[in-house]
């Protein structure tokens, strides 16, 4: 147990490690001069030599790398052109924002999709099923583009329940949270769906019946504890996902997160911020499927117990 | 919905010894959704069982046997559309309870054993928990306290040792055998009226299948419970059962006391059964199978189900379905001919003659030793080693079988391939025509290869399904570039017809064919290179007894005609007894014991030769071994025990072969063995 513990944070560790050198890359990867980009065509050239020295990009490849490491150990992500304040203080201001949204959305896609994928897969075949397979198949087909505005067309302006965007209190909230969370609650609800129809299928379901159990503590005890472990993994994978790419839902509600800053960083050319958004995002990413595999490790007494 | 013919009271029936059947069956039909529509697949199935009796319901694989067992338990899979008939416990039609009723019903007056204990119990819960569930169900207990000790009572009924320190563990933690174990004491919690066992044994080695099938009966006696017991193996019948009901595709065909079964089986294919069998005593004498196959469930048979494979058949047979025939007090069949005699077998089982003395020796086997690596972490660090092969030697003879006996995961399968050089040799040399095959690469190494073949045990598996039977067969003669175009479709044609299969079979599908098909094209396959040697990697566990049968014989012709050597590895010692010239018994990576077939089968010197010999279930009552129990489980190849690896389950153990690792020694003859009290 210890030993995989280990070995899963180590790989971690070393994803991390690639992750931050193809964000560094990044800005020697993009097509052209970044400087020219940022500057624009009319640019003099002393501000260009300035802002090159400004970004260190004058010096060595190797030697801006070991800096930039150095500067990541210190939490330093450098300073935005566009707003000059530090990059860090920009999305400290930005991530509750996302991770409120991200963890409403979540919320809102389990008390959706557990009950109906477990009711879906109890009544197998039946019309629950074919509703709940019916409706989990437009979720997943809606793309969050179409469903905000059209929840915003809905809610906001024809009834004036919510407001129509920005994040103002808890009313603010619904409509984001409900398009982010459909879509997820429309594949959770599959995952959980087939994972039980799965586990109901297996050998030790049928022992459980021949003990005499009944239908609820056959699903309850001995289905659902096994159903649990796929399912668990996806919700890492979505959560991961959540908390950085809700990026088309919170440009569609003006949504005050990491989201809505890269996409105004890109706008602007701001690399810094790009560059810490798209770390931000991928170790939000890493750090919750690690978790996951913990959990899951510590959840099926097969790896626990080795 | 009834099918075929209604059993009419006939002489003999009821039986009489059976005032008060605690279980009746009538008319019992199941009826499965198939892609050409429905197709019952237990068909009009009519039985009694009385209380404390055992019925054994003996049958090749899908007759459907489970399919009955489930029915009773009101536990049949979705795709099953129908049930209809009767099914009355003591008075109550089970069929007709409501479902609140019929759960208190499993697990309490019912219990039932399931095949495979793998599977059998929730990985994630553990065995304590599985247990004590079917003790609050069904006995009224709860206090936790109350339902624990009763959890550990039953544990140490059905034989766990210090059953209390296992109530924590997981399923995965416990082998195959003490698995199995868990899932009776589940099946005991509610006192039971009736067992269903449903091949309780037939995922088990040996020796843990003698063990668990004398707790079976063991609990049976001790309880009066009666035991239906649902197995495909007629020493296990012979062994346990008071009566037996023979199901053929779906039928019930016969209906006797064991004992007048055994004497003499009144349907013709109890008749082929039987003489399928391979025993241990009816050495060399070629069991002679039944041609053909079993129709497919739901196929539309009119008169007698087993018209196409019986010699008896007469036109008679296929336009009518035989009814119940009585043939004497308690013994019925379904057969229009019954009372006819066999008619004298084709090609009368020849006893094969067996090369004596010397002969040239083929390929020898010097010491082999093949390690699996563990590794564990990030980096795959070795972090100990499997020893599944560690020190064998063997010498085969052109024309003649050795069969490598022993129990799953003792190393067989990995001689057989590092003999192939499917694995390589960690150590030891493999002499073959003067070259070192273990030191052999490359070219030299591939100019030799054809002339070493394998069939492996899983037909189905070890084939491409998206290659056609002639690519399979012929894959081997493109890429050895021993024949191409032509030549080798004629090779091809010319193989099959060898392996009993037609000509025009190279142009279809694999999964087209059954079972014992695919294992003929498995050794069409080897064959193909004319090969000198063919390990033959338990090419019929997989198969039924009247196909392992057919298999064995193709492979016994295939011998005799072409002088090739067997590898035969297989954990069946009826089946050894009736291929090899020679056996070598393995256990834990080692050879402990060799010779001829007669010195090791009729003058075993190793405990652990006698302890397997005696764990095979005989039909023959006077051919019975007493039993030998071993004690404790199989240790790991990663950590073997030191001095003989043999010491911690034998039970003829000395306080010195914990420390000595037993030499071996010639007991004369070709008879080897490893063992300190030998010589
Ligand atoms: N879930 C299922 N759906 C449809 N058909 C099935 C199902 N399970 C079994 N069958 C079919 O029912 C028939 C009887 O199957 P059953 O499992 O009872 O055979 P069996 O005698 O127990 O065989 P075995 O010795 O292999 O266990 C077979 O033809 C099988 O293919
Ligand atoms: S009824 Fe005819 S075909 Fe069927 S088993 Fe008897 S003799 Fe053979
Ligand atoms: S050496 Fe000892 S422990 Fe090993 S088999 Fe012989 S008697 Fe048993
Ligand atoms: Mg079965």
């Amino acid at each position: 147990m210890l030993e995989a513990v280990a070995a899963r944070l180590a790989s971690a560790a070393v994803v991390v490690l690639g992750v931050c050198t193809l964000v560094f890359l990044l800005i020697h990867l993009v097509p052209g001069d970044p400087v020219e980009a940022m500057l624009g065509e009319g640019a003099r050239p002393a501000d260009r030599v300035a802002l090159r020295a400004a970004l260190g990009l004058d010096r060595p490849l190797g030697e801006q790398y070991v800096d930039y490491l150095a500067r990541l150990a210190r939490f330093d992500l450098g300073v935005s052109f566009q707003e000059r304040r530090p990059v860090a203080e920009l999305l400290a201001e930005r991530l509750p924002a996302t991770l409120e949204l991200a963890i409403a959305a979540l919320a809102l896609a389990l008390v959706i999709a557990i009950p109906l994928g477990v009711l879906a897969a109890a009544r197998h075949g039946g019309p629950l099923d074919g509703g709940a397979t019916g409706l989990a198949l437009l979720g997943i087909a809606i793309p969050n583009f179409w469903l905000g505005p059209l929840l915003i067309l809905v809610f906001s302006l024809w009834l004036d329940w919510t407001p129509v965007s920005g994040r103002d209190g808890l009313a603010s909230l619904i409509l984001p949270a409900v398009t982010l969370g459909t879509g997820l609650a429309a594949v959770l609800t599959r995952m959980v769906r087939a994972s039980v129809l799965e586990v109901l299928g297996e050998d030790y379901i049928r022992t459980a019946r021949a003990k005499g159990l009944g239908p609820i503590t056959v699903l309850w005890r001995h289905a659902l504890r096994n159903a649990w472990l796929p399912v668990l993994t996806l919700i890492g994978l979505q959560l991961g996902g959540l908390l950085g790419g809700a990026v088309i839902t919170e440009t569609v509600f003006a949504w005050p997160g990491v989201g809505s800053l890269l996409i105004d960083a890109i706008h602007a050319r701001d690399y810094p911020v790009v560059q810490a958004c798209v770390l931000l995002i991928s170790l939000a990413y890493l750090s919750v499927n690690a978790l996951t595999d913990l959990v899951y490790t510590w959840v099926d007494p097969r790896i626990r117990l080795g | 919905m009834a099918i075929g013919v209604i059993p009419e009271p006939s002489p003999g029936w009821p039986l009489s010894g059976i005032s008060e059947p605690l279980l009746e069956v009538c008319d019992l039909t199941v009826r499965v959704v198939r892609p050409e529509g429905t197709a019952a697949v237990v068909a009009g199935l009519d039985f009694r069982i009385a209380r404390g009796e055992t019925l054994a319901l003996l049958g090749e694989s899908g007759c459907g046997k489970s399919m009955t067992a489930l029915a009773l338990m009101r536990l049949l899979p979705p795709a099953v559309v129908a049930v209809t008939g009767q099914v009355r416990l003591a008075g109550a039609d089970l069929l007709r309870l409501p479902e609140r009723a019929m759960r208190r019903v499993r697990g309490g007056q019912v219990a039932m054993i399931f095949q495979e204990p793998q599977t059998a119990l929730n990985p994630v819960l553990t065995v304590g928990a599985q247990v004590a569930e079917a003790v609050r169900r069904h006995t009224g207990r709860h206090g936790a306290r109350a339902v624990r000790e009763r959890v550990v009572e039953l544990l140490g009924e059905v034989g766990i040792p210090a059953p209390r320190e296992r109530l924590g563990d997981y399923p995965h933690q416990l082998s195959g055998g003490m698995k199995q174990r868990v899932v009776i004491a589940m099946a005991l919690a509610g006192r039971p009226q009736l067992l269903i066992a449903d091949e309780p044994t037939t995922a088990l080695d040996v020796t843990i299948q003698a063990e668990i099938l004398a707790l079976i009966v063991g609990l049976q006696r001790r309880h009066a419970m009666a035991l239906l017991l649902i197995t495909h193996d007629l020493g296990i019948v012979a062994e346990t059962a008071d009566r037996l009901a023979v199901m053929y595709a779906g039928r019930l065909v016969e209906e006797a006391p064991c004992a007048a079964f055994f004497a003499g089986p009144a349907h013709p294919y109890g008749r082929r059964l039987l003489a399928s069998r391979p025993s241990l005593d009816r050495r060399a004498a070629a069991p002679a199978g039944i041609p053909g196959r079993v129709p497919p469930p739901g196929a539309s048979v009119v008169g007698c189900r087993f018209a196409e494979r019986c010699d008896l058949a007469a036109p008679a047979c296929r336009s009518a379905e035989p009814a119940w025939h009585p043939v004497a007090a308690g013994h019925r069949v379904r057969c229009h001919r019954w009372a006819e005699a066999d008619p004298p077998p084709a090609d009368a089982a020849a006893r094969r003659p067996r090369p004596a003395g010397e002969t040239e020796v083929l390929l020898r086997v010097d010491g082999l030793v093949v390690h699996f690596p563990i590794r564990r972490g990030l980096l795959g660090r070795e972090a100990g080693r499997v020893r599944a092969v560690d020190g064998v030697s063997l010498t085969l003879h052109p024309g003649r079988t050795l069969a490598l006996v022993g129990e799953s995961g003792c190393g067989k399968t990995t001689v057989g391939r590092a003999l192939v050089r499917l694995v390589a040799p960690t150590a030891g040399a493999l002499w073959y025509r003067g070259r070192d095959l273990a030191r052999l690469g490359g070219r030299e190494l591939r100019a030799l290869r054809k002339d070493l073949q394998i069939v492996f045990q899983d037909p189905y598996g070890a084939m491409n399904p998206r290659l056609r039977v002639g690519d399979i067969v012929g894959e081997g003669l493109r890429t050895m570039g021993l024949a191409s175009g032509r030549a080798a479709r004629c090779r091809v044609a010319e193989l099959l017809e060898q392996v009993g299969l037609a000509a025009e079979d190279a142009r279809r599908w694999p999964h087209a064919f059954s079972g014992g098909q695919r294992q003929r094209i498995g050794i069409a396959r080897a064959l193909a290179p004319e090969p000198r040697l063919i390990v033959c990697d338990e090419p019929t566990s997989a198969l039924d007894v009247s196909v392992q049968a057919q298999i064995l014989g193709l492979l016994a012709r295939l011998q005799r005609e072409r002088a090739i050597a067997y590898l035969f590895i297989s954990h069946d010692l009826s089946v050894v007894a009736q291929m090899a010239d020679e056996v070598a018994v393995m256990y834990l990576g080692r050879i402990v014991e060799r010779g001829t077939v007669d010195e090791v089968l009729d003058r075993p010197r190793h405990p652990y030769t006698r302890a397997l010999l005696s764990a095979v279930p005989v039909v023959e009552v006077a051919a019975r071994r007493p039993a030998i129990r071993l004690a404790g489980e199989r240790p790991s190849p990663a950590r073997p025990p030191a001095g003989c690896r043999f010491h911690p389950r034998c039970p003829e153990a000395l306080a010195v072969c914990g420390r000595t690792d037993p030499p071996e020694v010639c007991l004369g003859g070709r008879h080897w063995v490893s063992c300190l009290r030998a010589g």
